[in-house]
């Protein structure tokens, strides 16, 4: 009950922060020199023309009023409609969104699987060649840049061996795609039984999220590794070894569930990032994400297209954080929701 | 070791050999993903925004993609070029949907419609579509309206039946601008009915719709565009000169360059768009691969603006133009993909002088600097956009000739919308660079955008004897006085040095060894009709 109430705190909370964040990023996109009406009609129309199309548009009106306007348009779940695409901006993101979603579930998945393991490991034999091992992984995972990376193993794994496909979006060309109901490749697969889609759709994931799924598993790792030296070191923990109590039991059990906490923060730290999209991999993949319907817009001064983008990143790191405080009220019982 | 043990190491093993199973058989090597012959596949750096004719004023790509949807009155025609291959003239027209133009002394150009001129949808295109087309033109009013006007057609109504497969163009002067004005992607004929059929009271013109479904007879139909991931046009079986050779051609978004080399390079693509200058050695010695280059009439430039001091002063403005590296930009900036620009008007213009050139001199430049009494040098910004690999290497060889003269340029880098907006506005704070393509292959088209005050002349400068040839010469049909008229306009321009002209870059398209029959168009617009694949 407490929980259900702190959650809904929480949400109410969410309302003013949205309304904060949306009238900043309208702050700013009218600051910042640059109009998408010029890129729309040439420098060739007249200028009675261009305020014309200007008027069309609704830019002429003062500021407060496109904000309220604006505002009135989220009311009824319309963010405006892209000067790019010439689509509403909803419809640009729910399109974009899954392959984005898809993505970095995948990737974060990577992530976690060897970040937990790799930190804990460290922790437990420090300065053995295991907790090398990770340092070396952790240094490069942060060092190296991901655009970098990911042409060297397209380089090598598409070009040089041939046997990763082309980095030319979520499938195959010669795949025919399963009907779209989720905008999840894999699962729209799976639904429609369409094995090849399925191999394809995975195939082709397979080096953009171990990209950047490595990159995601540095930080992770070393986090997870400082939170278990410091678990291992506690008096709780010396407590269960002089009780007897087996190793295992000792660093799963009792030390790892403490060490936890900062980790599954750091996860939906690194886990919202991604999810607003990650340019560079996207470009080098040729991914139809977020990151470069966002990279466009910005360039573009595409008003409505960045507001929607904002909106949107805004909204995930609020849900994000919200799962993060329940997680900790699960994984820490001294935590209580008030 | 007991039961529960050995069954929990038997199946850890299991799940281990399983996953070790689907990973290799995920990267056991695939032939090669060809979508076939006759389907082309296409990596472009960047996605269309629309696809209405008579509003855009986007990216080449876009208006390609537009050329090969829609067939105009008119097009570019052909020439065999030196080397035996056809290419795209700019100062030839022939027909499309006209079967036979006429043109008489006063002003009027009669088109003649082809009986078996179709749309996609098989109905054949009439006289009262061409007409409702240029109806439509007028209606949006934007960039296509601009150019008819410039050729003295201000209103629908100089656009007139004459029989259901005769059109009249009325030009209220007689000029040689029309044809050339015509030739391209605005002009598109669009079906009446169609249109029509879109069209509401709030959108007369059914612009919306018209943003992203054709209604063209051109070669190609639009089968399906996803945004930011492909356009996928398939082949007007309707088309008048018969269907075209290849059956479908997909335009996959590939935004990153060195991405594009390597999927063209292993054969995943049959031809690569805007390759790094850098990537294009490689695929030269590649022998499954040709690199194809052009020479273009686009004019690139450090422009100046003469609102600002101290280029207000013209002895500044010469300095700058002998300051200039020519050569070392050529061969460093473009890796020699460039012909030198030696004036306003580019070759493959007519009328081009080179009577008046400036070569890079430092000395020559210190020399007119004192002369403007800026002996010491003086400071200033060159503005250019970033991500233009091309524009920020010019910008550093730039800036490193005029530091030997004594001018320290600071670079302003803008994103594309904050550069267009100084662009549109006039206002840059000094130096800047930027090209153009006169798509009229016309040296009074080009002053009138350039080198008159008006839309597209970024640096302000202008010149009254100029202003005073473009305006009597630019509608005159006398072929040896515009030309004489021009030449004087390319020396007066050259003394002002109101840019220095910096090179004509050429086009370079890469393709597979299996496609045939490409056909370059100097307008950069590929028209695919013509090209097959084997």
């Amino acid at each position: 009950m407490l929980l259900g109430r702190y959650l809904l705190r929480r949400l109410l909370l969410a309302g003013p922060t949205l309304l904060g964040v949306l009238f900043i990023t309208f702050a700013l996109t009218r600051i910042i020199p640059g109009n998408p009406i010029d890129r729309m009609v040439g420098f060739f129309v007249s200028d009675e023309r261009r305020a014309e199309i200007m008027r069309e548009h609704g830019l002429d009106q003062s500021y407060d009023k496109q904000f309220v306007r604006y505002l009135g348009g989220l009311l009824r779940g319309d963010l405006g409609t892209s000067f790019l695409t010439s689509r509403p901006v909803v419809d640009d993101l729910r399109q974009r969104f899954p392959a984005t979603l898809e993505l970095t579930v995948c990737a974060m998945t990577i992530a976690v699987l060897a970040a937990v393991p790799l930190g804990v490991a460290s922790a437990a034999w420090k300065d053995s060649w295991v907790d090398h091992l990770g340092r070396v992984l952790s240094v490069i995972g942060v060092s190296v840049p991901v655009f970098w990376f990911g042409l060297v193993l397209v380089y090598l794994f598409f070009f040089k061996l041939g046997i990763a496909p082309p980095p030319i979006g979520r499938l195959e060309l010669s795949v025919v795609a399963p009907p779209v109901v989720t905008g999840l490749v894999t699962i729209d697969a799976l639904m429609a039984r369409n094995l090849p889609a399925l191999w394809s759709g995975l195939r082709v994931l397979a080096l953009p999220a171990f990209v950047l799924g490595f990159a995601a598993m540095a930080p992770l790792a070393r986090m997870a590794r400082s939170g278990m030296v410091e678990a291992l070191d506690s008096p709780y923990v010396r407590a269960a070894r002089a009780m007897g109590l087996p190793a295992r039991t000792v660093v799963v059990r009792h030390a790892l569930k403490n060490a936890l906490l900062p980790v599954v923060t750091m996860i939906a730290v690194v886990f919202g990032y991604q999810l607003g999209g990650v340019v560079l991999i996207e470009s080098i993949f040729s991914w139809p994400g977020l990151g470069q319907y966002a990279f466009n817009a910005a360039a573009n001064a595409d008003f409505p297209a960045i507001q929607g983008f904002i909106l949107y990143a805004t909204t995930i790191y609020i849900l994000l954080f919200l799962v993060v405080d329940v997680l900790y009220g699960v994984l820490d019982h001294r935590v209580r929701y008030q | 070791m007991n039961a529960y043990r050995m069954q929990h190491v038997v199946r850890s093993a299991a799940t281990l050999l399983l996953a070790a199973i689907v990973l290799a058989a995920g990267y056991l090597p695939v032939t090669q993903a060809q979508a076939g012959k006759g389907a082309l596949v296409v990596a472009v750096g960047g996605d269309i925004e629309t696809i209405d004719p008579p509003v855009t004023s986007g990216a080449p790509f876009q208006h390609e993609i537009i050329t090969n949807l829609y067939d105009f009155l008119i097009d570019f025609g052909v020439r065999k070029a030196d080397s035996g291959e056809f290419i795209g003239d700019l100062n030839r027209f022939t027909g499309e949907i006209a079967k036979s133009f006429t043109v008489s002394s006063d002003g009027r150009a009669v088109f003649r419609l082809r009986e078996n001129a179709r749309f996609s949808d098989g109905t054949p295109v009439t006289a009262e579509d061409v007409r409702y087309s240029y109806e439509r033109i007028f209606g949006v009013n934007a960039v296509t309206a601009a150019l008819m006007r410039m050729a003295t057609v201000n209103e629908p109504a100089q656009v007139r039946i004459v029989d259901p497969r005769t059109v009249e163009i009325k030009m209220t002067r007689s000029n040689p601008l029309l044809f050339g004005n015509m030739s391209q992607f605005g002009h598109a004929i669009v079906r009446a009915a169609t249109v029509k059929a879109q069209a509401t009271g709030q959108d007369p013109w059914a612009t919306t719709w018209m943003k992203t479904h054709a209604a063209g007879a051109g070669a190609f139909v639009l089968e399906r565009w996803t945004p930011g991931s492909e356009v996928v046009l398939a082949r007007n079986e309707h088309y008048w000169a018969g269907p075209a050779k290849l059956r479908q051609i997909s335009f996959k978004v590939v935004p990153d360059a060195s991405t594009r080399a390597l999927l063209l390079r292993r054969g995943a693509v049959d031809v690569a768009y805007d390759l790094a200058l850098d990537d294009l050695e490689a695929l030269r010695n590649d022998p499954n691969v040709t690199v194809r280059r052009f020479p273009t009439t686009i004019v690139k430039y450090l422009g100046m603006n003469v609102n600002v001091k101290p280029f207000d002063n013209v002895k500044v403005r010469q300095a700058i133009a002998y300051a200039v590296p020519y050569d070392t930009i050529i061969k460093e900036a473009v890796k020699g993909y460039g012909l030198p620009l030696r004036g306003p008007v580019p070759k493959g213009m007519s009328s081009n002088d080179e009577s008046v050139v400036y070569g890079t001199n430092p000395q020559r430049a210190r020399q007119l600097l004192a002369e403007a009494g800026l002996g010491g040098g003086f400071r200033t910004r060159l503005t250019l956009r970033s991500g233009f690999p091309v524009d920020e290497q010019i910008g550093v060889w730039v800036q490193s000739a005029l530091r030997s003269v004594g001018v320290e340029v600071e670079i302003d880098k803008l994103p594309l919308a904050g550069y267009t907006d100084r662009l549109r506005k006039h206002e840059f704070p000094g130096l800047f660079i930027h090209e153009w393509l006169s798509i009229n292959n016309d040296p009074f088209y080009h002053y009138f955008w350039l080198f008159r005050q008006g839309c597209c002349n970024y640096g302000n400068w202008s010149n009254p004897e100029v202003a005073e040839l473009i305006n009597t010469m630019m509608l005159s049909t006398n072929t040896g006085l515009r030309n004489d008229a021009s030449r004087r306009a390319q020396r007066i321009i050259m003394e002002e040095a109101p840019w220095a002209f910096l090179f004509q870059p050429e086009y370079v398209i890469s393709m597979r060894k299996s496609v045939a029959g490409y056909i370059y168009y100097p307008d950069r617009y590929n028209r695919w009709y013509s090209v097959s694949k084997e």
